[in-house]
């Protein structure tokens, strides 16, 4: 499970860095965490509360059928429009760096195939792919540092902390809900069976190893190409790494962080066509899921198409995903949250009160 | 059309490794959702390849957010 939280999380790392509010803030990472902290715990507390249950479940045992579908409704809105900016992105990234008079609904027909034919072979196979892919993104992105070591000036990384409080906070919060709180939806694919202090530790242990790639990347670009430029780039990563060179043997590098985009974001495709399609059956009450799977992505794919009419508009739109995530990361958790703790209370004394009677009866 | 060719191509492969088997093994409750999908999308991307439909949808959603949050 570590592995899908990680990947898909690193799905959007290709946006890493891109249309920062302050490129000085290169630590923004670390503040991000800080909030996403809590909010990873109240996920891991939601799902702990109702064991055995995913997040659409939970969301109909919570608000009944009606409200707890148009929550179900809700996440699986919010899975197809980010698999659409996930569809949409990989196009722009592969149309730039490669081949910009190829038309885009050639890529992102290449994708979705590809995204169908994930997310029907299920989620144990998302699973295994993810935990043999992730050891190879870790080693390029330490390969990319080591390669751009050759071209850093440490200059670069300052004024650090010249920003005001206002700004950090919005970096932060810019971090926070893309792309560490995504994993919210996450949440929709499994359940928990382990009390909370198990489940949160292994929403920690994907913070933890999401923010330590995060910010070796961010410092990496800042080293190399300093913070007004990164803020020119579309994909700073990619051009970081693609005026390093190790000597005369290493060079051309940054094909190996393309294919580190592509592995992290094809999976992300895949798991985000998954829950929608898992949203659709619940909402349906079709139990074969499978049968979703291809409307789902042909949604995304329309949506990818009409996101925008050029890359620059494109990334304009991402400035507003903080807030269109504030619905589905921040107020519907804590509703679930808030709801979940009050029935399991309440069912804790009725709970307890036949045991009692129980005992009684045994003990005369 | 180079875009529109590659569009039936696409629809063409899923229909035929996904809606195939569906109606072969006579699975007809999900149909209606996937078809109505199916034509939908496939009418509207067309639309948009024929510049018919502007892809301005951006447009709309910044402006809603900007109303919602009051963003200058």
């Amino acid at each position: 499970m570590i592995s899908i939280l990680v990947i898909f999380m690193f799905g959007s790392l290709v946006l890493a860095g891109s249309f920062e509010i302050d490129p000085n803030i290169w630590y923004s990472p670390l503040t991000a965490a800080v909030i996403a902290l809590p909010l990873f715990l109240c996920y891991a507390r939601i799902l702990s509360l109702v064991p055995g249950s995913n997040l659409f479940d939970i969301a109909v045992t919570l608000f009944g059928k009606f409200f707890g579908k148009a929550v179900v409704l809700l996440y699986t809105l919010y899975a197809i429009f980010l698999g659409g900016v996930v569809i949409r992105t990989f196009s722009e990234f592969i149309r730039i760096v490669a081949i910009p008079e190829t038309p885009q609904i050639v890529i992102q027909s290449f994708l979705i195939l590809l995204s169908v034919y994930l997310a029907k072979s299920g989620v144990e196979n998302i699973g295994r792919i993810s935990r043999f892919v992730l050891p190879i993104i870790l080693a390029i992105t330490i390969f990319s540092v080591i390669i751009a070591s050759t071209s850093v000036n440490f200059e670069n990384l300052l004024p650090a902390f010249n920003a005001d409080l206002s700004t950090i906070f919005k970096v932060s919060v810019f971090k926070t809900t893309f792309p560490l709180g995504e994993i919210i939806l996450i949440a929709s694919m499994f359940s928990s069976t382990e009390p909370w202090k198990k489940t949160s530790k292994i929403f920690i242990i994907a913070l933890l190893i999401e923010v330590a790639t995060l910010l070796t990347v961010s410092m990496r670009n800042s080293l190399v190409l300093g913070s007004p430029s990164i803020s020119m780039y579309y994909f700073p990563s990619y051009e970081a790494v693609s005026i390093s060179a190790l000597g005369e043997i290493f060079t051309r590098t940054e094909l190996l962080v393309g294919i580190n985009y592509t592995l992290a974001g094809t999976i992300k495709m895949g798991i985000c066509v998954y829950i929608a399609s898992m949203g659709i059956s619940k909402i349906s009450n079709y139990e074969d899921m499978r049968a979703f799977v291809a409307p789902s992505a042909l949604i995304m794919l329309f949506l990818a198409v009409v996101a925008a009419e050029n890359a620059a508009e494109f990334f304009n739109l991402t400035n507003y995903f903080p807030y269109i995530a504030l619905l589905f990361q921040l107020i519907l958790p804590l509703i679930m949250l808030i709801a979940a703790e009050i029935k399991v209370r309440l069912n804790k004394p009725a709970e307890a009160a036949p045991q009692g009677t129980n005992n009684q009866g045994t003990g005369s | 059309m180079q875009e529109f060719a590659v569009c039936i191509v696409l629809y063409a492969i899923l229909f035929t490794f996904d809606v195939v088997p569906q109606i072969k093994s006579q699975k007809w409750k999900p149909l209606w959702f996937v078809f109505l999908v199916y034509i939908s999308t496939f009418v509207l991307i067309a639309l948009i390849i024929f510049d018919i439909i502007p892809r301005h949808l951006n447009m709309y959603l910044v402006e809603a957010i900007k109303f919602i949050f009051r963003i200058k």
